[in-house]
């Protein structure tokens, strides 16, 4: 059998076997319980969500009989759909918030008493999910303990053999992912009939801005006229603060880029600016330096909310400047030097990184001698990696005794190991300063 | 979206090729940016380097979406004309160079 039909029929396995329940049960008011438990546990202003009949409906099966509680539910969550649906300024007291975390416990504890093994049932259906979602959808497969487990629980006998079908077939399928083009560039082009009248919030930020109504593209327009005025008003008000520390970015986005200002009113958040700037302090200081370039050439970093336009990389830059950090990268030079290392796909260098550490690299070494191709192409290097094992290349030795990496960041590798063999005989593929030599060569002679 | 790229010798048909085979990060941030890709495309031209600028957004769009400063610096540890040829010649090759 080849990898991608066993990981399928593990995939229908546990779904035969872990999951034993009937979704029609976890339905109240057309609400599935357990996905309201685990909103409010997100983020608790998803309260709002909550009916009165599901309130009673919790109070009736826990038998809870409080006036004062069901009073203080109904108010918060009238207060929280306010806050959602109205804009109103919301800050919930604290006997509120103590109060649905109250529910938070007895819907917890409703859910475990009525359908034991729920929570981990529902992980499991979200992993299965996201693996079904990667196979047939062309997306990553990073979830190896998880799939493990489903083929070692589909048939344990075979496992060690299924394994390395299964990981033959991943290994393929994600480097098939990592290499297609995503070609649904945006349309700009958008006709009115008459332009769209902004409110005078909105027409106060341009003056400021000095920016003329009447030149504004049309697309940008109409996300203005969408755009909640309140908001974008209290983004600009961080923005045009005096210090970078307090979110104050204006001043340092290039004076003749309106479009980057715009941009970030309509598309990042406080929350997003204050959380890239706060990750470039160094001892209480923030790196002006880099946030210019950031501002100047990625500044599609402060995207956080989806959008027609552009695609939202703020959690790239957070996961990348995480890796960075955690393996003490020096992440102001190598900003500066490849500022695409901060926006590439966040999944694809984690996924590209396991991968290269699990055939014995160091990650740090890796990103300070690769960041360009792990910036542009990080399945090269994976290619690459396989080419080297595929001639029984000492991988160890090759990541740990090699002071240049540049084997596995050329395009034609496998031509090139067959110039070595040509030339030096298969033994030489065991030094690693003579195959570096011979690559110099190749070079020269393939110029 | 990124039409003023033609003004620094990008024909017709190398726009089309580059909207179909560079990443959409990358179209997005040329869209974004424009007033610093501008300089970096005015220095390629000042290197005499024009038809080989749609190679390098397609193969490598990191020496595109980057300040022209460092840029320069980066360009400055090598041979200028080696660095020309690999541009019109062989451009994967420039990571072995360094760049």
């Amino acid at each position: 059998m080849e990898g991608k039909e066993i990981l399928k029929n593990s995939i229908q396995n546990v779904k035969k076997t872990r999951i034993n329940y009937s979704q029609k049960d976890l339905i109240v008011d057309e609400v599935n319980l357990y996905e309201l438990l685990t909103t409010i546990v997100d983020n608790a202003d998803n309260f709002a969500y909550v009916s009165t009949k599901i309130i009673d409906y919790l109070f009736s099966e826990q038998g809870i009989d409080d006036d004062e509680y069901f009073r203080d539910l109904v108010q918060a969550r009238d207060l929280l759909l306010g806050k959602m649906e109205y804009n109103l300024k919301v800050d919930l007291k604290s006997k509120y918030t103590k109060q649905i975390e109250r529910f938070e416990h007895d819907l917890c504890d409703f859910l475990d008493r009525n359908y034991p093994g729920i929570i981990e049932s529902e992980t499991t259906k979200y992993k299965l999910r996201i693996l079904e979602d990667a196979v047939n959808y062309n997306k990553l497969i990073v979830d190896f303990e998880f799939v493990e487990s489903i083929v070692s629980e589909y048939d344990d006998n075979e496992y060690d053999n299924n394994m390395l079908e299964v990981m033959s077939y991943i290994n393929s399928h994600n480097l098939e992912v990592m290499k297609v083009k995503r070609i649904n560039a945006p349309k700009f082009d958008i006709d009115f009939v008459k332009k769209p009248k902004l409110d005078d919030s909105v027409m106060e930020i341009l003056d400021k801005l000095g920016i003329d109504y009447n030149e504004l593209p049309n697309y940008i327009l109409s996300e203005l006229k969408k755009a909640n005025p309140k908001k974008l008003y209290d983004t600009f008000c961080l923005m045009k603060k005096n210090k970078a520390e307090d979110g104050g970015i204006l001043h340092l986005i290039p004076k003749n880029n309106q479009l980057t200002k715009l941009v970030i009113l309509l598309y990042s958040s406080d929350n997003a600016i204050m959380n890239i700037v706060d990750s470039l302090k160094v001892n209480g200081v923030i790196n002006v330096g880099i946030l210019k370039i950031l501002l100047a050439v990625i500044p599609n970093v402060f995207i956080e909310k989806n959008n027609e336009y552009f695609k939202p990389k703020l959690d790239d830059f957070k996961n990348n400047m995480k890796i960075l950090k955690d393996n003490e990268i020096n992440y102001p030079a190598l900003i500066n030097k490849s500022p695409m290392f901060m926006i590439m796909d966040s999944t694809i260098l984690e996924y590209t990184l396991n991968y290269l550490k699990k055939e014995g690299a160091s990650l740090k070494k890796i990103i300070n001698k690769c960041y360009k191709v792990l910036a542009v192409d990080p399945s090269l290097l994976i290619e690459n990696v396989n080419v080297l094992k595929k001639f029984n290349v000492d991988l160890n030795k090759f990541f740990n005794e090699n002071g240049n990496y540049s084997l596995i960041k050329v395009k034609d590798l496998n031509e090139i190991i067959n110039y070595i063999i040509k030339n030096n005989g298969e033994e030489s593929l065991n030094d690693i300063d003579l195959m570096n030599a011979t690559l110099k060569e190749y070079l020269k002679e393939n110029k | 979206m990124i039409e003023y790229i033609k003004e620094y010798g990008i024909t017709s048909l190398d726009y089309e090729n580059i909207m179909k085979n560079a990443r959409v990060d990358v179209i997005e941030c040329m869209a974004l940016s424009e007033p610093s890709i501008r300089e970096v495309l005015e220095y390629y031209n000042e290197l005499d380097i024009t038809e080989g600028i749609a190679k390098i957004i397609i193969s490598r769009p990191d020496l595109i979406i980057i300040s022209k400063n460092n840029l320069k610096d980066l360009i400055s540890k090598v041979d200028i004309n080696e660095f020309i040829d690999k541009v019109e010649n062989k451009i994967e090759d420039l990571v072995v160079l360094g760049i």
